[in-house]
């Protein structure tokens, strides 16, 4: 069973996604947006983060990027982002995650992507572009 | 909904604001020439909406029945036609290149036939001219032309050309210099075309681009062309228009992102009724208190139902309808602290409310919920999160007060007049990171003047931003 940090500023929907997982058996912490969740992420190493995409103060984007800027190991966890935004691929593309559920979604959906990370480990890994210098350690 | 479906919905409201929008944009004098086309717009518009289910289908000719009519006024009122027809299909949605072509071929198809077969009241020779001038002051469009000699490409232009690309009236203009002031990124789909409508590769030329003016503003400019050839087939000269679009950009993106901000917010409180709902019958009495998922998806659909009021509410405002209040026996005090309640199973617990008075009696209680979780959402999602959010409802002479204060960044005073138009949310300076739909204020200001009250807006730097809704008691 795994350690799972939730991302999201909508609390229905992130206690939701907290019971799913404790059910399942896993740990969670809860983080209220981008923010807290970088905050969150001093001193613990989940195996998962559940992300959502648009929330007040920090986005889930740029938590992933924050993550790889910062370069302490953290960009190596795999994000899984949950969201209801409609461009939903292309920020997983923007992002480098293989992994994404779209809200509302189904219990089975959310535990099918988690046991893939868990299983594949696939780190965020953004594309190069102009003006975005850091590449994530591989 | 396909071109000819739009054509169909809209077609009363073209009538009715060609009508209106006729009687008052054609000068006088013009109108006093002859009569126009209102008495074959039906036809124009039966044609263009069979055009549009068929772009094969032929355009039905006005013929002889536009004998009668005066050319300088029909010109006049067939590009006011084309301006209202693209102002409304236009507003909530793209028209495709091919629409556009459909509608652009439709009605000018109407000006030739109009034009030939229509009575003019001077020599039409004479006067072509000038009434080329009046239909393209008209449409506020920019004309150019580009005939060939010295090998250089020097382009003649109109006034109104200058403005709106923001030039320099008085200097030569070529295409380089166009070039430069195109955005870098449509500067090359913008010269690829161009170039090859020049050489001769392409017979028309259609774009959209920005343009930076000399004042340094951004500007939307669609502009088409097209070549004229010799017998030979050569390109003798290049003509064409431009129109600054950049108000229609501006609706449409803001159309796009209310879309966006749409679907994504209320895929939150689905998202959280459909998860309790799923962990239920999946986990059942695992999960312990049951009466808490359902509390949670009871609320999370209220939610969205009052989502989707808001933007039903917010259409009635734009279409110039008052909003319908329904008065109940209440207590406004019991409203407050039960949308507060509410409030705080989602943001937690940053919500302090004190009443000063008794506030029974017969209110229009649904919309007071609705202004105070509106206000109140507001703050929660602009003030500074470490601080809390303060309401205040009390009497002040005849009037009830809701005060909702939160600390934290001030609004820029002069963001306060447009605050309470639809789909206006905090610029990144001012509420980076934060989210909504931009229709709270709206329909909170809908509210107030249906009550006859009004919202009054404190915000300096230090003190935090404080909103006071004001309306009548009794």
């Amino acid at each position: 069973m795994a350690n799972i940090l939730v991302v999201d500023d909508d609390r229905d929907v992130a206690s939701a996604l907290a019971m799913l997982l404790q059910l399942d058996g896993h740990t969670v912490r809860y983080a209220e947006d981008g923010q807290a969740g970088l905050e969150a992420l001093n001193g613990y190493l989940p195996e998962v983060v559940c992300l959502d995409v648009d929330m007040p103060r920090l986005n889930g984007p740029d938590l992933a990027y924050r993550l790889i800027v910062e370069d302490a190991g953290k960009e190596l966890i795999p994000i899984i982002l949950v969201s209801g935004v409609a461009n939903l691929v292309q920020v997983a593309q923007e992002v480098g995650t293989p992994y994404f559920v779209r809200k509302p979604f189904s219990l089975e959906a959310i535990e099918v992507t988690l046991a893939r990370a868990l299983k594949e480990h696939c780190a965020p890994h953004p594309p190069r572009k102009e003006g975005f210098a850091v590449e994530p350690r591989r | 909904m396909s071109l000819a479906d739009r054509l169909a919905t809209e077609r009363r409201r073209i009538v009715e604001s060609w009508c209106s929008r006729a009687g008052t944009e054609i000068p006088a004098d013009i109108r006093a020439l002859g009569p126009g086309i209102s008495t074959v717009l039906e036809d124009i518009l039966e044609s263009l909406l069979s055009r549009a289910s068929d772009p094969r289908a032929a355009r039905q000719p006005v013929g002889r029945r536009a004998r009668g009519l005066c050319v300088e006024r029909s010109i006049l009122e067939l590009a006011l036609l084309r301006r209202v027809v693209f102002g409304f299909l236009e507003s909530g949605s793209t028209l495709a290149p091919e629409e556009r072509d459909v509608i652009l071929e439709t009605l000018d198809g109407y000006t030739d036939d109009i034009v030939s077969n229509a009575t003019p009241s001077h020599e039409p020779r004479h006067y072509a001219n000038e009434w080329l001038e009046m239909a393209v002051r008209a449409g506020g469009i920019g004309a150019w032309r580009w005939d060939p000699g010295g090998g250089r490409f020097e382009v003649t232009r109109n006034d109104r050309y200058n403005q709106i690309m923001g030039i320099d009236p008085t200097g030569s203009w070529t295409s380089d210099k166009l070039y430069k002031i195109i955005h870098p990124d449509d500067v090359a789909a913008v010269r690829a075309k161009f170039e090859a409508l020049a050489a001769g590769r392409a017979d028309h030329y259609e774009a959209l681009y920005r343009v930076r003016h000399r004042d340094g503003s951004i500007h939307w400019i669609q502009a088409q062309g097209r070549s004229v050839r010799d017998e030979a087939g050569d390109v003798v000269r290049l003509t064409g228009a431009v129109r600054d679009v950049t108000d229609e950009m501006i609706l449409r993106a803001q159309r796009d992102q209310l879309v966006a901000t749409l679907s994504h917010d209320i895929r939150n409180p689905l998202a959280a009724a459909k998860a309790n709902a799923e962990l239920l019958r999946r986990f059942g009495p695992r999960m312990g208190d049951q009466d808490k998922p359902l509390e949670t998806i009871v609320s999370n659909l209220d939610r969205a139902d009052r989502m989707i009021g808001d933007l039903l509410d917010m259409s009635r405002m734009e279409a110039g309808h008052k909003l319908e209040l329904h008065w109940c026996d209440g207590d406004l005090a019991k409203i407050a602290f039960g949308a507060v309640r509410e409030l705080s199973t989602v943001h937690g617990d940053r919500f302090r409310l004190d009443v000063a008075g008794d506030f029974g009696g017969r209110w229009p209680c649904e919309a007071f919920q609705r202004v105070v979780e509106n206000l109140a959402t507001n703050a929660e999602k602009y003030g500074d999160p470490a601080a809390p959010v303060a309401l205040h409802l009390s009497r002040t002479g005849k009037s009830v007060v809701l005060a909702i204060h939160n600390e934290g960044a001030p609004i820029p005073p002069e963001l306060y007049k447009g605050m309470c138009e639809p789909y206006v949310r905090g610029s990144d300076t001012h509420l980076l990171g934060s989210k909504g739909w931009g229709l709270g204020l709206t329909v909170v200001r809908g509210i107030a003047q249906a009550l006859g009250g009004h919202i009054e807006i404190e915000s300096r730097e230090g003190h935090g931003t404080t909103f006071r809704f004001v309306f009548p008691a009794g």
